[in-house]
């Protein structure tokens, strides 16, 4: 068969598997959905008791102020880190294995982001007032502090999520053509205008490429600009713990080290409910998995650094702190995520175990958990321990922060599967694009 | 020494076999093709034969190797970015600046107006609007619009189909459709009749 004809039964191919997952969606696709809502549903019962009662069924409070809520929104800002790490940095890097896996790793950076935003409005006292905090002229003659790492959050999310949703849909739009092309009646013309009448045409995509490429080139120094400006809302005050100048790209290589894992985690059970086995490799899984050694050896060193560097300071409230964190009370989860994010990942240095998709998926959920831990203690730890015996306490999260906690979990996993049943998870015209190469 | 004209310029050619088109997006033949190399072929061909407006489909992202011999090349997507990013610099500063002006926080002896914090925010929003320019001016340069594609375009073409559009006078469609049949095309439609 001569290479132009096994180009276009290829092309064909591809089109054929990536949209077959598209079909209409069994029973267990709705009892799976359902069995999320009832998990949003209950998260927003919590919520809406917290709203009518007050913060104060929230364990935060004196001398704990950030809990789990923060914890959470933490969490989630850095698992969208790694999906725009493998759609914008690894394309201009022209990294060939990206193309079957970043439309989901996309996705899951934009639904992270979503989450994440949820959260400080959830931390919220009076929620009903949160416009206050935009910039804007009003009657009471205030404007937000810009010099705040706080208000610097709020522009760098917002701008994250814009630029990653903009990512994310322009990839997509060649690809929704494609489902168009191939269905009838109303979904024809929802895909029909969410393909924004795309036609292939070389006037389309000679700006396309080119919007592209710019917003690939955007996105990268955005990555690395979210997470450090994330933590500044610590590193700039003076607490033991948090008063510290490796936060970072220690926190834009956490980010990204979880933000794999759940790529990993996401995209096992996936690819198999989806029959993408053929276009989404165990290659690609073991790329990720030695993407999550390097990301780990990082998370390895920035741990001992941040606790040399507190020893090596000589100030006496950072050694006694750092110490506290070790063996003190929440000394269980401190080691829990040593274990979680440094010794784990290093089983990933045995191909086999790299090469084994059980094996990868228990160590990317450690890794969640790891992660999850790791800014439990570091957001939470500090404030329960600073300069003053008098002040010291300690906090664990109430019922409502916990169902909310998990709900946050049921809306992740509810988007992606609403995504993954409705829109193409595999990039067909880049696959294409990587044949004909 | 044979005289070469310049890529991207349509040749003379025979009086009246493809002379220029009444408009830029009304098409008259349509070819289909089932591989790059037979579309690539084809559209020299056409090129050759004088024509000055015509557009290709494709699956896949090949412009590039189409590009010098299309009748327009490149985008100049990349200046609206840049008029983008600098836009939201100024916004991102302006807002900043003109913000600590109207109410003065004087914390920690530091001066409203200090731009080395603003200076965050003028990054953030530079990428912002960047971003947000670029995509507008895809939308306009590509005319993408949530409406159905016209009744010319062929569903194939975002499977493993190639297409050729071509703009020529009415009298001389049989003629360039028997020159894209010649040149490799499997099917030609009359848009006119689509």
């Amino acid at each position: 068969m001569a290479t132009a004809e096994k180009e276009t039964v290829i092309y064909a191919k591809i089109n054929e598997e990536v949209i077959q997952s598209l079909e209409r969606p069994t029973w267990r696709y709705w009892l799976l959905i359902g069995s999320l809502l009832g998990v949003i549903g209950l998260g927003a019962l919590a919520y809406f008791y917290q709203v009518m009662v007050g913060m104060g069924v929230a364990n935060i409070n004196h001398p704990v102020g950030w809990g789990v809520y923060i914890v959470n929104f933490v969490f989630w800002v850095g698992i969208a880190h790694s999906g725009t790490l493998i759609s914008a940095i690894l394309y201009l890097f022209r990294v060939r294995w990206r193309t079957a896996i970043y439309r989901a790793a996309e996705a899951m950076t934009v639904f992270a982001v979503m989450t994440a935003g949820l959260f400080p409005l959830i931390h919220l006292g009076r929620v009903w007032v949160m416009y206050w905090l935009l910039p804007y002229p009003n009657t009471r003659h205030l404007w937000p502090n810009f010099k705040s790492p706080l208000v610097w959050d709020v522009v760098a999310v917002t701008t994250y999520f814009t630029v990653s949703f903009l990512f994310f849909y322009l990839g997509l739009i060649p690809d929704i053509a494609a489902v168009r092309d191939r269905s009838t009646g109303l979904r024809r013309q929802i895909y029909g205008a969410l393909a924004l009448g795309w036609q292939n045409r070389y006037e389309q995509w000679r700006h396309y490429a080119r919007a592209y490429v710019a917003l690939a080139c955007l996105a990268t120094p955005l990555v690395i600009s979210v997470h450090s400006v994330v933590s500044w809302d610590f590193a700039m005050s003076i607490l033991p713990g948090w008063h510290t100048t490796i936060f970072p790209p220690y926190f834009v290589a956490g980010a990204i080290h979880s933000g794999l894992a759940m790529v990993i985690t996401l995209l096992v059970p996936i690819r198999v409910w989806l029959r993408l086995q053929r276009l989404v490799t165990l290659e690609h899984f073991e790329n990720m998995a030695k993407m999550l050694i390097f990301t780990g050896l990082i998370m390895t060193y920035s741990y001992a650094t941040e606790a040399f560097t507190s020893y090596y300071s000589g100030n006496h409230f950072e050694t006694s702190f750092s110490t506290w964190r070790a063996t003190g009370t929440y000394a269980p989860l401190f080691w829990g995520m040593v274990v979680c994010n440094c010794l784990a990942p290093m089983l990933l240095f045995w191909k086999r175990v790299r090469t084994s998709i059980p094996w990868l998926l228990a160590i990317s959920i450690a890794i969640n958990i790891g992660m999850w831990l790791e800014r439990f203690v570091l957001i939470v730890t500090s404030t329960a321990h600073d300069f003053l015996p008098s002040s010291w306490g300690t906090y664990t999260p109430s019922p409502v922060e916990i169902i909310i906690t998990i709900a946050s979990f049921a809306w992740f996993a509810f988007l992606f599967l609403l995504f993954a049943k409705h829109l193409p998870a595999v990039a067909i015209s880049e696959m294409k694009e990587q044949v004909a190469e | 020494m044979t005289p070469t004209r310049p890529d991207n310029e349509a040749a003379p050619g025979p009086a009246g076999e493809c002379p220029a088109p009444p408009r830029t997006g009304h098409w008259q033949l349509c070819a289909e093709f089932d591989s790059a190399e037979a579309l690539h072929h084809a559209v020299l061909q056409v090129r050759d034969a004088g024509a000055r407006e015509y557009e290709v489909c494709s699956p896949v992202l090949t412009h590039e190797s189409l590009e010098a011999h299309m009748p327009r090349a490149g985008s100049r997507l990349h200046y609206i970015s840049a008029f983008g990013g600098i836009t939201g610099v100024s916004v991102g500063l302006a807002m900043c600046v003109l913000s600590s002006l109207l109410y003065g926080l004087w914390t920690g002896g530091k001066p409203p107006v200090n731009l080395v914090p603003f200076v965050v925010v003028g990054f953030e929003c530079t990428i912002l609007f960047a971003a947000l320019f670029t995509v507008a001016g895809l939308v306009y340069f590509a005319r993408l619009k949530p409406l159905a594609p016209p009744p010319d375009y062929r569903p194939g073409f975002s499977n493993d189909r190639y297409g050729l559009y071509v703009q020529c006078e009415p009298a001389r469609k049989p003629a360039v459709a028997e020159l894209l049949r010649a040149a490799g095309a499997t099917e030609v439609i009359d848009c006119d009749a689509a």
